[in-house]
């Protein structure tokens, strides 16, 4: 157990240390379109190039806004804002509910209320400090061309069955995040480890088939669309469907006995140096407006319904398989150390026992 | 009037109900203020209890480790405070930190100290659970230590497993619960007020209707107040119709009495003028000499008759004034048998007196000796020549035994009052038929009105071989040392 544990502090170790260097890099300035007079430093766990354009369209509306994009890890952004606290970002953007959370538990947010939150479902807010502003779902994708001609498995049992019919094929061939580096991957685990009950069977035929793990959504998605793996699980359904947009050979299930949700969350911050333009971009970005750029402009899908009614393939958020992360202090068990370190442990055991 | 108005009945009442309403629900307020804020404290602190014997069920010993695996519920109740911060940390044996935020244990330990409030949830042994209430970076908490042990072969752990909350959930809640008793106890109030108006309005109605009444009727209208009341203005009632009755009997009394003087004085005016007249137009000297002392002596009557009738005001009037003074009735006789000797001498009549000393009677002694003075005087009129008068005084024990009576006695040896007549004697401008002597006719009743006002008997007898004997009895109330 000890060794195992050493593991993980290894792991955690480096994670930090890649986010330093993150840091060190320089934010993507966005210049005012009209002359500058303020300036927004967000901190932001998307892709610089995938965020760009709705920075932009925010622009639009606010044209004397210069935008600091910082693009950081989703760790990143927790542990780099926790580095200087003193020097915060104005607002804090990421996907890691369970860090976003840990930060206004901490009292490090500061609390905000207009029309647009108040239009904010309960469970997409806490304390009025954190802002859930999408709604995405974690998915299977699948190589249409391992699949063949077999309907792709709708639900985890399904998936299951599948690799046990083709286990000599599929060995070797499945593709997860590295929990241990990728904080939406362990969010995501860890919600599944409490709400599936076929979580265990899933670890041990992960485990038996040679599971490779990725650090980012996007490799996995390669990897499954040139056929290096067939079945990518719990994939972020924004990137999955961006993908599969682009290349027809991806399939993706939305698995039917339930689909876990995560939200991605913006916090601003207590010390932040621009609350006002802060609280501008939560209002455009919680607006319809934003909420229908965002679904124009990003593959982030939007968690306002009336916006996701337009988009053909987003389910309303009201469906009863849906099971979002809780955004509130039930989260918090998912931050413990040691249950970390005892998920962890259970999900190497399992995929590296045989290596 | 120099009476001092008294504050109304009204407002007196109003007072009262309002003030003790005040205080009631100030009470009530307060009581309810304390058992929702502990109710509050309660319930949320059981939340907490369960949140961290969760903990502890799913704490266990691993090759020498404790290992405390987070349910994923612990912290679903909890979550039910929806805008409640959560701080935690489990440590083992003292103080080490096994997980969850590090340095809390120790820092709260010491800012509790020994402030700790012990549960007495105990359904385990060496399970012991504590509450404390403080501020943590700046915020109230609320924080629940619970402490039990692990054991492994050869070796125990101990656990410490501590979760503090912040307050606004439960404080919340008390505010919620405070405002809903206000709410009822501000309606209770309002609802009260209403009543107690409505009620002391129905309370205060009859004494108002009376008043209507009263206000609304003719002065001469002394009828009795006919009308249903409650039963404590009964007496109130009855004693005004009291009143009212004995106001109709003293006008009676008033307007046969007036009647009856103007005729008494009318009869020896019309003579006196006829009198005066006759005189006038006589001229014989001797026959208008006895005229004018004839109209002489009907001046004399009339001017008797008016003395008594003023007598009988006085009378009447210190009826009311006077209080009774204790008195020796010998000594007064005595005083009124000399006043009344010379002009019984005069008419040659003599007046004895007979009687104990130290009698004590309580009366007032003008009225007694008025009364005396009369009866002696119509005694000494119809007494006749050389003949005595018997006064006497005596302690006479009463007819069955139970007290003691004064007896005064007036004794003539006149002609008497035939049976038929005694009841007439006490009238009032009663005179023997044809009689020349008789006086104004009020005399004797004076004296029964003063036997009547000292609650005393008065009565006539026949004295032996003839005349009459005025017997009054004075009932006495006598103190042991008087017997």
């Amino acid at each position: 157990m000890r060794t195992q544990l050493v593991k993980t502090f290894v792991f955690l170790f480096s994670c930090s240390f890649f986010n330093t260097y993150t840091l060190a890099q320089e934010p993507l300035i966005f210049n005012a379109l009209k002359t500058q007079q303020t300036e927004l430093t967000i901190f932001g766990g998307a892709d610089k190039m995938e965020i760009a354009p709705f920075l932009k369209a925010f622009q639009k509306i606010s044209p004397h806004v210069q935008i600091n994009y910082h693009e950081l890890s989703t760790r990143g952004v927790y542990s780099s804002f926790l580095k200087d606290i003193n020097n915060p970002p104005d607002i804090l953007l990421s996907s890691a509910m369970n860090l976003q959370i840990k930060l206004v538990n901490d009292g490090y947010a500061q609390a905000y209320e207009s029309e647009e939150t108040k239009k904010l479902p309960r469970w997409a807010k806490w304390r009025n400090e954190v802002f859930g502003f999408t709604y995405e779902t974690a998915v299977i994708a699948f190589n249409k061309d391992f699949l063949a001609n077999e309907p792709a498995p709708s639900s985890r049992n399904e998936l299951l069955d599948l690799i046990r019919r083709r286990s000599n094929k599929i060995k070797g061939r499945i593709g997860i995040y590295d929990i241990t580096k990728v904080g939406i991957g362990y969010l995501l685990w860890a919600h599944d480890r409490e709400q599936s009950s076929s979580y265990g069977r899933m670890l041990e035929s992960f485990g038996y088939h040679d599971t490779r793990v990725f650090r980012r959504s996007a490799d996995i998605l390669q990897a499954i669309s040139k056929g290096e793996i067939t079945v990518g699980y719990n994939i972020l359904s924004s990137y999955a469907r961006t993908w599969a947009a682009k290349h027809p050979n991806i399939i993706v299930v939305q698995p039917k006995d339930y689909t876990s949700v995560i939200m991605r969350s913006a916090i601003i911050p207590k010390k932040s140096k621009n609350v006002k333009g802060a609280q501008q971009f939560l209002d455009y970005l919680l607006s319809t407006k934003g909420q229908t750029d965002m679904a124009n402009f990003t593959n982030f899908e939007p968690i306002n319904n009336e916006v996701r009614t337009t988009q053909p393939h987003l389910l309303d958020t009201s469906e009863g398989q849906l099971r979002p992360v809780p955004l509130g202090i039930q989260i918090l068990v998912i931050n413990d150390e040691m249950k970390r370190q005892i998920i962890l442990q259970e999900w190497e055991n399992a995929l590296f026992e045989y290596q | 009037m120099s009476n001092i108005a008294l504050p109304s009945i009204r407002r007196q009442l109003l007072t009262i109900t309002m003030s003790l309403m005040l205080i009631i629900t100030f009470f009530t307020y307060i009581i309810a203020n304390n058992y929702s804020k502990s109710a509050a404290k309660l319930s949320y602190d059981r939340l907490l209890a369960s949140a961290a014997l969760q903990i502890f069920e799913n704490t266990h010993i691993d090759y020498h480790e404790v290992i405390v695996d987070l349910p994923s519920a612990t912290f679903e109740t909890l979550s039910m405070a929806s805008t409640d911060r959560l701080v935690y940390q489990i440590t083992q044996n003292k103080g080490e930190h096994l997980t969850g935020y590090k340095g809390l244990y120790s820092h709260i330990i010491d800012t509790a100290g020994n402030n700790w409030q012990r549960s007495e949830y105990d359904p385990r042994d060496n399970l012991q659970i504590k509450f404390w209430e403080g501020y943590y970076k700046g915020e109230n908490y609320r924080f629940i230590m619970l402490s039990d042990k692990l054991y492994e072969v050869g070796k125990a752990f101990d656990i410490n497993i501590l979760i503090g909350q912040t307050t606004q959930a439960r404080d919340q809640l008390a505010y919620e619960m405070n405002l809903k008793v206000l709410q009822m106890v501000t309606l209770i109030f309002v609802i009260a007020i209403v009543l107690i108006l409505l009620g002391v309005r129905q309370i205060l109605q009859p004494i108002y209707a009376i008043n209507r009444k009263i206000r609304r009727r003719s002065p001469m209208d002394l009828r009795p107040i006919d009308m249903s009341i409650p039963k404590e203005m009964a007496d109130l009632i009855a004693t005004i119709n009291h009143f009212m009755a004995q106001l109709e009997v003293s006008l009676d009394h008033l307007k046969r009495f007036t009647g009856e003087v103007a005729h008494q004085i009318r009869t020896p005016l019309a003579g006196l003028k006829s009198q005066a007249q006759n005189a006038l137009e006589e001229a014989d000297t001797k026959i208008r000499t006895e005229q004018l002392k004839r109209v002489l002596y009907s001046t004399d009557l009339l001017d008797s008759t008016v003395t008594q009738l003023l007598n009988q005001a006085t009378l009447a009037h210190r009826f009311h004034s006077h209080p009774f003074i204790t008195l020796s009735l010998p000594e007064l006789v005595k005083s009124v048998c000399r006043d009344v000797a010379v002009s019984a001498i005069q008419r040659g009549v003599i007046i004895t007196y007979q009687g104990d000393e130290n009698l004590m009677i309580k009366g007032d002694a003008f009225a007694l000796s008025q009364m005396l003075r009369n009866i002696l005087e119509n005694a000494i009129k119809f007494s006749p020549t050389d003949k005595e008068i018997n006064v006497s005084t005596e302690l006479h024990s009463t007819e069955f035994g139970y007290g003691y009576i004064a007896r005064l006695c007036v004794a003539d040896q006149g002609v008497g009052v035939p049976n038929s007549e005694k009841q007439h004697v006490f009238e009032r401008f009663y005179k023997s038929k044809g009689d020349p002597r008789a006086g104004s006719g009020l005399g004797l009743s004076i004296a029964k009105e003063v036997a009547e006002h000292h609650n005393a008997t008065i009565q006539l007898l026949d004295n032996t071989p003839s005349g009459l004997i005025f017997e009054i009895n004075f009932k006495l109330k006598l103190t042991e040392g008087e017997q």
